[in-house]
C-alpha cells in the first residue's frame, strides 16, 4: 500500500472516530493539531489502526511516534 | 480461529450502509426501538458500535420513545481504562432488548466513588451499577510467599465489600459483581494450584468468595473468569495494551465482554428468549427425511456426523430441562417430518418435548407467528435454529425480532454457535422454571394458519438467484442419475433410471431433458432438477413430461415456474405445440399432487386419488416474470418434433 494509500485510510479511520467526515491528515499533522484527537481517541486510532490491518504496535513504538508521517513508516513496515 | 468468541460468529455481518443507516436514526420523531435492535444485531466493529451508540444517544436527547427496548441506567465503576471499552456497549444492550444509559466515572475512583454518598453513582438513580475490577487493583498479581496468603485474600475481599457495602447504601443501586481472570503466568508451573500463595490459588479464592458475596448481598454475577477462559488468558491479557494504555484487556475482547454484560442485562429486564424453534432437515439430523427416509437419516452414535446432531438434541434437551420451551418448524409433510419422533430409536427428542410442531410446507416467517401466537409468547422470545442460510435471512428481513444464530457448515459446530449466542442467559433458576418447558406442551398440537407472502417477491429478488438449464451431457450425468433414484417428495412419476440409461439419453435425439442448477447470493445450490420429455405416441407435436423432480431445497422460489418457461420456449422451438403431465401418487410425493394445476395445466384425465393427466397448450401459456437470472446452454435442434 503506497504513503497516499495509506494516509488516506488514516483519514478515513481518525475521520470516524472523531466523526468528521471531511478530515484530511497530512504526513506533518500532529495530534494536538487535530481536534478531539485526545489520549482516549488515540488509544481508539491505534487499536483501530491494528484491527483494520491486522498488525500489533509494539510498547516503544507507541510511545515514539510525534507526526502522522512516523505513523505511516510503522505501519509499512509491518505490512 | 473459525470459531472464537471474540468473533461473535453467530451474529451476521453488518449490511454495507450500516454508519448511513446509524446516521438517520433520531433525525425524526418515529419510533426507532426495533430499527435500533435489529441494527445491533449484527457482528459489530468498534467503530460501528460507536456510530450506533451516537444514533442511540440521539433519539435520547431528543426524547424519543424506544420502545420495544427496555431503559436501563447503568453506572461503572472500573478500576483500568473503560473509555474505549463502554462503546461497545450501546449496541450490545440494543441486541439484547435493552436502551442503555452510561453514568461513567473518572479511571481509577473505585472506592472514591463507592464511599461517597454525593458522588456521581449514587445520585444517579441508577438501575444498577457494575465494578469494574481486576486482580491488580485488588493487590494479586504477584504471588504471596513471604507474607500468609490468607491475609491478602481477606484484604481482597474486605476492600471489595467496602466498594459494594457503599453503592448499596449510599445509592441503594443493586451491584453487579464480576469473577476475576486468572492471568497466564505461571510462577513454579503446575505446582501453583498447590501452594496457597501463587496468584492462581489466590484468584481461585478470591473468585470463590466473589461468588458467595454476590449470593449474600443480592448481586448480579458477571463471569469474566469464565469468558477469559474460553478465549483463553495468554490473548485475554494484552501487557502492551496494558502498559501503554491501562486497557484492563486486550481490545479483541471487548465485544464478547460487552455482549456477555447485555445479556445480562436483558436477562434482568426479562428480555431473555424462551422458545427454542428447530427446523429438522440438515439441522437436528443429517439427511432429509422426505428424501432419505427413517432408515437413511444420520442420528446417533456410531457415525461422527449422527454424533454431531446428537449433540444438537442433547443441547435442546438440556435447554428444556432448565425450561425453554422447544418447538420445530421444518418444509416438510407433517406425518413424514414427526416419523424419527416416534419410530427412530436413536433420536433423543421426541413429540412430548415439542410445544408446537409446525411442518407443512408454508414460509417460516408464518410458522413462527403461529408458533408465539400458540404459546402465547412474543415473537422476540423466538430463537430459530435452522441449517439454511436463505430460511435464515428470509426470518431475519420478515420478522427481525426473532433471533437466528448464523450457522457453520460442520454440524459439530452447531450445538457451540446455539449456546456461545447466550439467547437464554439467567440471573436466577427456580424449581418452576425447570417444569414451565413442560406445561406448554399441549399434545404437540399443530396450529393452523393462513398462508401467506411476505413480501415474498422482494424476498426472491434479494437472493439473487441464477437458474442455469443444459441439456443431459457427462459432466452432469451422476448427480442427474443420483437425484432420479434418491428424490422422492418432489418427484411427479417417481420413474427411475440408471447411469447408463441417463447416458443413453445423451444421444437420444427422440428425447428432450433438462438438469437445472440454481446459485444465489448464499452460494452454488448445485443440480436441484431435472426433466425428461418425450414426443407423445399419438401425436407428434405434443411432448409427455415423462419426468420432472426437483430437490425440496428450492421449494418456494418459483425454481418450477422458471423450468416450466424453459420447457415451453424449448418446445416452441421445436413446433411442439402442447405438453402433457402425469402425476403418479406413491408414498412421499404427496405434495405435487397439484404441481401441474398450479403451473396452469387442465386437467385431462384421473381421479383426484389416483394417476392424473394434465395439458397445457402452449398457444395459451404466457411467460411470467420470474424472480431470477436465466442462463441456458444451447441445446441442440437436432431432436425432430
Amino acid at each position: 500500500m503506497s504513503r497516499t494509500e495509506l494516509l488516506n485510510k488514516l483519514s478515513e479511520i481518525l475521520g470516524e472516530i472523531l466523526e468528521d467526515d471531511n478530515l484530511r491528515l497530512t504526513e506533518a499533522t500532529q495530534a494536538d493539531q487535530v481536534p478531539d484527537w485526545d489520549s482516549t481517541n488515540h488509544v481508539r486510532f491505534l487499536v483501530a489502526i491494528e484491527s483494520e490491518f491486522g498488525i500489533r504496535f509494539e510498547t516503544d513504538e507507541i510511545g515514539s511516534l510525534d507526526n502522522v508521517g512516523q505513523l505511516i513508516d510503522l505501519v509499512q513496515k509491518k505490512l | 480461529m473459525p470459531h472464537s468468541v471474540i468473533e461473535l460468529p453467530w451474529l451476521p455481518a453488518p449490511p454495507a450502509d450500516f454508519l448511513a443507516r446509524c446516521k438517520v436514526i433520531g433525525l425524526d420523531g418515529s419510533t426507532w426501538g426495533a430499527d435500533l435492535q435489529s441494527l445491533a444485531s449484527h457482528r459489530l466493529s468498534s467503530r460501528q458500535s460507536a456510530s450506533f451508540a451516537r444514533a442511540l444517544a440521539r433519539c435520547r436527547s431528543t426524547g424519543l420513545d424506544l420502545s420495544p427496548l427496555s431503559n436501563f441506567r447503568l453506572g461503572i465503576l472500573a478500576s483500568a481504562t473503560f473509555d474505549f471499552l463502554l462503546d461497545y456497549f450501546p449496541a450490545a444492550a440494543a441486541r439484547h432488548g435493552v436502551a442503555l444509559e452510561l453514568v461513567t466515572t473518572p479511571y481509577d475512583q473505585v472506592m472514591q466513588q463507592a464511599l461517597d454518598p454525593a458522588s456521581a453513582v449514587n445520585t444517579a438513580q441508577l438501575d444498577a451499577v457494575l465494578i469494574a475490577i481486576d486482580h491488580r487493583w485488588l493487590n494479586l498479581d504477584c504471588a504471596s510467599l513471604t507474607e500468609a496468603p490468607e491475609q491478602r485474600v481477606s484484604a481482597a475481599m474486605q476492600r471489595l465489600r467496602a466498594v459494594v457495602d457503599g453503592v448499596k447504601e449510599h445509592g441503594r443501586t443493586p451491584v453487579i459483581l464480576q469473577t476475576l481472570p486468572t492471568p497466564p503466568q505461571m510462577l513454579f508451573g503446575s505446582f501453583d494450584r498447590r501452594v496457597a500463595g501463587t496468584v492462581r490459588s489466590m484468584v481461585n479464592e478470591v473468585n470463590r468468595a466473589i461468588a458467595e458475596m454476590a449470593n449474600e448481598t443480592g448481586s448480579y454475577l458477571l463471569d469474566t473468569a469464565a469468558l477469559a477462559e474460553r478465549v483463553g488468558t495468554d490473548l485475554w491479557f494484552d501487557p502492551v495494551q496494558w502498559f501503554s494504555f491501562k486497557l484492563p484487556f486486550s481490545a479483541e475482547c471487548y465485544g464478547i465482554y460487552a455482549d456477555m454484560l447485555g445479556r445480562m442485562l436483558g436477562a434482568i429486564r426479562g428480555k431473555a428468549r424462551k422458545c427454542l424453534v428447530l427446523d429438522l432437515d440438515n439441522t437436528i439430523w443429517g439427511g432429509v427425511i422426505g428424501d432419505d427416509g427413517i432408515e437413511g437419516i444420520q442420528i446417533g452414535q456410531g457415525s461422527a456426523r449422527g454424533e454431531a446432531f446428537l449433540s444438537v438434541q442433547r443441547m435442546a434437551l438440556e435447554l428444556r430441562d432448565r425450561g425453554v420451551i422447544l418447538a420445530v418448524s421444518s418444509k416438510n409433510t407433517d406425518s413424514v417430518a414427526r416419523g424419527p419422533f416416534k419410530d427412530h430409536a436413536d433420536m433423543l427428542l421426541r413429540e412430548n418435548h415439542i410445544a408446537v410442531f409446525q411442518a407443512n410446507w408454508i414460509d417460516k416467517c408464518s410458522n413462527l407467528e403461529a408458533i408465539a401466537k400458540t404459546l402465547n409468547i412474543g415473537l422476540d422470545a423466538l430463537v430459530l435454529l435452522d441449517d439454511n442460510p436463505a430460511e435464515r435471512a428470509q426470518v431475519r428481513a420478515g420478522l427481525p425480532m426473532v433471533a437466528v444464530p448464523e450457522l457453520p457448515d460442520d454440524s459439530s459446530w452447531f450445538a457451540w454457535h446455539l449456546m456461545a449466542a447466550g439467547y437464554f442467559e439467567a440471573v436466577s433458576y427456580s424449581s418452576e422454571d425447570r417444569l414451565r418447558a413442560e406445561s406448554y406442551v399441549s399434545d404437540a398440537q399443530r396450529a393452523n394458519i393462513m398462508a401467506k407472502a411476505r413480501n415474498l417477491g422482494d424476498y426472491l429478488t434479494s437472493l439473487e438467484m441464477v437458474i442455469k438449464f443444459s441439456p443431459f451431457d457427462v459432466k452432469g450425468r451422476q448427480r442427474i442419475a443420483q437425484l432420479i433414484n434418491k428424490t422422492n417428495q418432489f418427484n411427479l412419476t417417481t420413474r427411475r433410471y440408471t447411469e447408463a440409461e441417463v447416458a443413453g439419453m445423451e444421444v437420444d435425439e427422440s428425447v428432450f431433458t433438462l438438469q437445472v442448477r440454481l446459485l444465489d447470493k448464499f452460494g452454488d445450490l448445485g443440480m436441484i432438477g431435472v426433466v425428461i420429455c418425450r414426443p407423445h405416441i399419438d401425436d407428434p407435436q405434443a411432448w409427455n413430461i415423462d419426468t420432472w423432480l426437483m430437490s425440496c431445497r428450492v421449494l418456494g422460489r418459483s425454481v418450477e415456474q422458471a423450468m416450466l418457461a424453459q420447457v415451453a420456449s424449448e418446445g416452441a422451438k421445436r413446433k411442439v405445440n402442447r405438453l402433457i403431465g402425469h402425476y403418479l401418487p406413491s408414498a412421499k410425493n404427496a405434495m405435487v399432487a397439484d404441481h401441474y394445476k398450479q403451473l396452469g395445466f387442465r386437467q385431462i384425465g384421473g381421479e383426484s386419488t389416483s394417476n392424473t393427466s394434465w395439458e397445457l397448450l402452449l398457444s395459451e401459456y404466457s411467460h411470467l416474470d420470474l424472480p431470477m437470472r436465466i442462463e441456458s446452454e444451447p441445446i441442440s435442434l437436432r431432436m425432430v418434433g
